[in-house]
């Protein structure tokens, strides 16, 4: 008995060893393109903006951190794009997130013709981002100052875009109704997987909605709020498209992304290095923000 | 013309075709109001409210998205020698209120404004060109470039160019630019056969052949030049009188093109003088070494 044991776990161990073996063999073409596609090139980034590089030139020479001292210390203009960035990015993530489960909970009614609702909702993800800023500058510049001059509301009589104080939260609303129907997708994917029953008890045991929402919804969404948040702080940090569409970085410098700048400073300025050294001072803090959020969800999410 | 690409006493390039900026208009309204082409300041401000009595936007002014590059035009229209004076502001030998340039770039804009484009900060170019074309706007600042697009938009649309006045160098003097120039690399394996076809190039039948597909003005002699809309402007050209753009002869030129335009806006919106310097000084100080 004892013999045939040992024959079995020799030959568990060496099934184990085999499927690890395959595994690992399944993982270097993966290990391999990752690495040349994106490990790589982050290095070879991280070392230009240690250099003087200008995107054209053969020579480049070692400068060590000066590109890094230089922007905390002499770049109000990336001062200035990290605070619109962070700034817009909150609101992104707030509207994003409130909107989203606002939305989600909507669609997830079995009313009559919610297909064809959840279809129009999604309409907006798969329009490209340039269509819809140009599309939004004519509503913007033509269309919504109409209304505002009929309605007398001063606010909206002029292009929003053309209001340094305004201006932001045009790109937000651009942003939003581009950036809602993924997240709601996520929202609506979540809502389903929660068991019914676990509502059915919580009626019997006298639990109103908000009490519903609050201690069964909430716990049982927060996984796709993860990610969900973490693809939307990824989206405001990074927005492009939308400024270079809408305001080009004005008025007066108002609307200018950590994008747009990086943009600006390698492919109009011939910066190209300084212009790494900016990214990468973005790649780090969005790092630093992605683990600290994970980290401070985990704790908070259902085990299932 | 050959000095326009020049440095530092090299001939670096042949500089093959030139476009040109200024002040595009559409002739029947100018026509029909029966208004002379400016060539002062205070005529073209004149031309201006003459403009919006009769109903007319005087100027289309896009400062949504082409502030940097209408404000670097005009300030080399004022004065081809812009970039003299930024330096001496960037080693601190004149006062940023003393740059003859700035102070016309400042007051053309706050001129301009009554008579032009209400929302001129929220104003793109698609919307500038499309109220140029629908007779809403009966001025754009423009380069050479706009002609085949106000042209795909309308072949028999009247439009003609004339040169920004500089209340500067009380002249008027157009802001060149050079589209394509040739030049050969001196670590070239092929020395000889670049300059051989560089010097094909510099054939007129070849540079006519070229021309007729660019449409820019062509540097070689004896190219015939037929764009009747801006003969005016190109007899003046080719009389010497034009200047480089200031954006090649500026200190990290797109940087500071774009720092003057966040001044222009600035202005624009809050007509405040002092932050308009003030952001044109930081802008310099930033750029130059």
């Amino acid at each position: 008995m004892a013999k045939s044991n040992k024959i079995k776990g020799t030959q568990n161990q060496v099934v184990a060893r085999s499927r690890r073996l395959t595994f690992l063999l399944f993982s270097i073409p993966g290990i391999f393109l990752y690495s040349l596609f994106f490990i790589y090139p982050v290095l070879m980034g991280v070392y230009y903006s240690l250099t003087d590089w200008d995107g054209i030139a053969r020579n480049v020479n070692f400068i060590g951190l000066k590109n890094y001292v230089k922007i905390f210390t002499k770049s109000p203009r990336f001062q200035n794009a990290i605070t619109f960035n962070l700034k817009y990015t909150l609101m992104y993530v707030v509207c994003i997130l409130v909107l989203g489960i606002v939305l989600a909970l909507i669609l997830n009614h079995r009313v009559k013709g919610i297909t064809f609702f959840r279809a129009m909702f999604f309409l907006p993800a798969v329009l490209c981002g340039v269509t819809v800023g140009l599309i939004f500058s004519q509503i913007f510049y033509r269309v919504v100052p109409a209304f505002g001059q009929a309605l007398g509301i001063d606010l909206l009589s002029t292009n929003i875009l053309g209001d340094k104080r305004l201006a932001i939260y045009g790109i937000l609303f651009v942003g939003v109704w581009v950036g809602l129907a993924m997240p709601t997708v996520l929202f609506l994917a979540g809502l389903q997987t929660i068991p019914q029953d676990l509502y059915e008890s919580a009626m019997i045991d006298g639990a109103n909605s908000f009490d519903q929402f609050r201690y069964i919804t909430m716990p049982f969404l927060i996984p796709v709020i993860t990610i969900v948040m973490i693809l939307s702080i990824k989206g405001g940090l990074g927005i492009f498209d939308l400024i270079k569409a809408l305001t080009d970085g004005g008025p007066a410098r108002s609307t200018e992304s950590v994008s747009y700048l990086v943009y600006t400073d390698a492919f109009k300025n011939n910066k190209f290095s300084f212009a790494i050294a900016e990214s990468v001072v973005v790649g780090v803090i969005l790092a630093v923000v992605s683990v600290v959020q994970v980290v401070f969800q985990n704790r908070k999410k259902v085990s299932a | 013309m050959l000095d326009l690409a020049e440095y530092n006493g090299s001939q670096i390039s042949l500089p093959y075709t030139l476009s040109l900026y200024g002040i595009h208009y559409n002739t029947e309204i100018f026509d029909e109001l029966g208004l002379e082409i400016p060539t002062t300041m205070d005529a073209l401000i004149d031309v201006c409210a003459k403009l919006k009595e009769a109903g007319y936007d005087a100027f289309a002014l896009p400062l949504g998205n082409n502030a940097a590059q209408m404000a670097e035009r005009l300030i080399s229209a004022f004065d081809g020698n812009s970039y003299v004076e930024f330096q001496a502001v960037a080693d601190g030998e004149l006062d940023i209120h003393d740059v003859k340039s700035l102070q016309a770039l400042a007051d053309f804009w706050l001129a301009v404004k009554p008579y032009s484009t209400e929302d001129a900060l929220g104003m793109d170019n698609d919307s500038a060109h499309a109220d140029f074309i629908n007779r809403k706007a009966a001025m754009r600042l423009q380069g050479s470039w706009y002609l085949s697009t106000v042209k795909n938009a309308d072949p028999d649309f009247p439009v003609g160019l004339f040169g920004i006045p500089s209340p500067v160098t009380n002249d008027v003097i157009i802001p060149v630019n050079i589209d394509t120039g040739f030049s050969v690399s001196t670590s070239t394996a092929h020395p000889e056969e670049a300059m051989k076809f560089v010097e094909f190039l510099s054939r007129p039948e070849v540079a006519q052949k070229y021309y007729a597909v660019d449409g820019n003005i062509n540097m070689i002699k004896g190219v015939e030049y037929d764009k009747t809309e801006y003969m005016d402007v190109y007899n003046l050209v080719m009389d010497g009188k034009m200047s480089l753009t200031q954006i090649n002869l500026w200190q990290q030129g797109t940087n500071v093109r774009s720092g003057i335009a966040a001044a222009v806006q600035e202005l624009y919106a809050d007509e405040d003088l002092e932050a308009f310097y003030q952001t044109c000084y930081d802008t310099i100080i930033e750029n130059y070494e």
